[in-house]
């Protein structure tokens, strides 16, 4: 009892403590590219960074929905509710930590599953290029299965139990070589080309500016020589060094004046980040429908588990709603047999407050819950509070609370604690993570 | 250092191998831009102050690579201090470009200053701003 409520303890140590150290990071200065430090920019390095300072209203990527976890069939998932779809390349899900696992230090297995959509497999066997956009438009057939093996470990054992899956994601209205999202796509189109004339618009104007100002200057920048307009265009405000002696040299008003410059354009750049913002919204808030197929050999005298599952997914504005309805066959060796069903549900909540990587998927808030009927078996009912937390592109950690009225076994309430490790690999090689294709 | 990050900016990471501040394209020379890029639904647009002169909407369904041939007469009248022309960018659906800017002359070979522009630009964030730009003189 006293371990458990020190397991417990921890857990909720971690919940704390997990945003705390993400926010503790240091911040990189989101209005400059990665690979650019100030000191290192060029004219048009500085135009973005001024254009990104005006606009105040970022992207808040949502799609809560992409499961890279251990299927929920795997008794020691971290989620109840099954999702639509699975990583576009390759998800990898470990659950380090059962807090309710009296094995503790003494287990040496923990459940580990691999899953991968057969556009992977065909891309790895024929050799494609799974990043060509003809190549992937022409494949969505192959995008929408995936598979699932590894093996589920029951708790306070080491006993390794495989887990073989497949996913077929039937309707997908989140594709974005869909037809039905090729009104949003072009707005964003149309708005990028204003966009593009409006950069031309400004740079030029600024550039013109700072040649005429710098032309009236007794004392020139260090560095810089001002000959010919030419040869301001093709040797100084395309020098970073030379560029950033400028910057250091022009006052406050001058740094106001170019300011004016970029705001009297910057409508162009508003409607961009307003008309992609609003399609990433509407296609990813459309509905998915996809049907599993998931079974757990058990060892010993448990009973092998077989599920099809129907699942359901709808985004609601930045949250969404996740549906399942399965039927559950469990063959016993005793010959006891049992069939059942299942029906879940999931809100996923994006804490909109945390948002400590910018723009990446935020921390996540799910509230899921299972009722399971089966043959002579009273019903269980589960509920999980689960905290997802993002640590970079495809890595994320998942901490999840269950209660349960475990009638299975005995009569009395059961709470777990849970934490485990989620690896997309499609996300952290940056593979298919486009705004829209996160097909759940 | 943490600027490293492509997931912490809201501009596009830029890795540039060579990009030159301006080009003069003379009679019988045009600029080829190849375009290379990794992702579904590839978005690009080329624009100078007064008009686009070619997207990728224009140039038929999503593929990687683009090759598009500017003609010197593309330009909307002689400019012998140059326009500013500006290369955007949408990461909405796509997750990498590479940008490739000759200076070729009526038989497609290279010639003058060569390479206006050779460079990568990656991001994750949708709505990250993306544009490279130099000014193209035509006397």
């Amino acid at each position: 009892m006293g371990n458990r409520i020190v397991l417990h303890a921890t857990l909720l140590l971690a919940i704390l403590c997990f945003p705390a150290i993400i926010f503790a990071q240091p911040k990189p200065n989101p209005c400059l590219p990665p690979n650019v430090a100030e000191g290192q920019r060029r004219l048009t390095d500085y135009i973005e960074q001024r254009i990104c300072e005006n606009l105040k209203a970022r992207v808040v990527q949502t799609d809560p929905t992409k499961q890279s976890a251990p299927p929920a069939a795997a008794a020691n998932s971290t989620s109840l509710v099954e999702r639509s779809s699975a990583p576009d390349l390759l998800g990898l899900g470990l659950d380090f930590l059962n807090l309710s696992d009296v094995a503790g230090g003494k287990k040496s297995a923990t459940p580990k599953t691999l899953t991968f959509s057969a556009y992977a497999l065909k891309s790895a066997l024929s050799s494609e290029d799974p990043l060509d956009p003809e190549i992937y438009n022409k494949n969505a057939k192959w995008r929408s299965v995936s598979f699932t093996v590894g093996y589920d470990v029951p708790e306070n054992t080491n006993t390794r139990e495989p887990i073989v899956g497949i996913k077929w994601l039937a309707y997908n209205g989140r594709d974005v070589g869909t037809s039905a999202n090729q009104t949003e796509i072009g707005k964003i189109q149309a708005a990028l080309d204003n966009s593009a004339i409006g950069f031309s618009k400004i740079r030029g104007d600024v550039r013109l500016y700072l040649f005429a100002l710098l032309q009236k200057r007794a004392q020139l920048p260090a560095g810089v020589t001002i000959t010919t307009l030419t040869d301001f265009n093709d040797n100084v405000v395309s020098d970073p060094t030379k560029f950033e002696s400028i910057l250091k040299a022009l006052s406050d008003d001058e740094k106001k004046n170019i300011d004016a410059i970029v705001a009297k354009n910057i409508s162009a750049f508003a409607t961009l980040d307003a008309d992609t913002k609003n399609a990433v919204k509407t296609i990813r808030t459309r509905p998915q429908l996809a049907l599993a197929f998931t079974t757990t050999q058990r060892n010993g005298k448990r009973p092998d588990e077989y599920s099809g599952v129907l699942t359901f997914d709808k985004g609601m504005g930045t949250n969404s709603i996740t549906m399942n309805g399965s039927f559950i066959f469990k063959k016993s060796p005793t010959g006891k047999d049992s069939k059942g069903g299942q029906f879940a549900a999931a809100v996923h909540l994006p804490l909109q407050a945390f948002k400590p990587l910018g723009y990446t998927d935020p921390v996540l808030f799910s509230l899921e819950a299972n009722a399971t009927g089966m043959t002579g078996v009273a019903p269980v009912y589960k509920a999980q509070a689960k905290l997802t937390i993002p640590l970079m592109p495809g890595v994320e950690i998942p901490i999840s609370v269950s209660v349960a009225n475990r009638t299975e076994f005995i009569k009395e309430k059961e709470v777990k604690g849970k934490f485990g490790f989620t690896f997309d690999i499609s996300k952290a090689l940056k593979a298919f993570r486009d705004g829209f294709q996160k097909r759940e | 250092m943490a600027n490293d990050q492509p997931a912490a900016s809201n501009i596009c990471k830029k890795t540039r191998r060579v990009l030159l501040g301006g080009v003069q394209v003379d009679d019988g020379q045009h600029l080829h831009y190849s375009v290379t890029v990794d992702g579904s639904k590839p978005m690009f647009s080329l624009a100078c102050r007064h008009k686009k002169h070619f997207n990728a909407a224009d140039l038929g369904p999503p593929k990687k690579n683009y090759d598009v041939v500017w003609p010197r007469s593309s330009a909307d009248e002689p400019s012998p201090d140059g326009e500013d022309y500006t290369f955007s960018m949408s990461f909405a659906a796509a997750l990498k470009y590479t940008l490739v800017v000759e200076l070729h002359d009526a038989t497609h070979n290279r010639v003058g200053v060569g390479v206006i522009v050779d460079a990568d630009y990656e991001s994750e964030n949708p709505v990250a701003l993306c544009n490279e730009a130099f000014v193209i003189r035509t006397p």
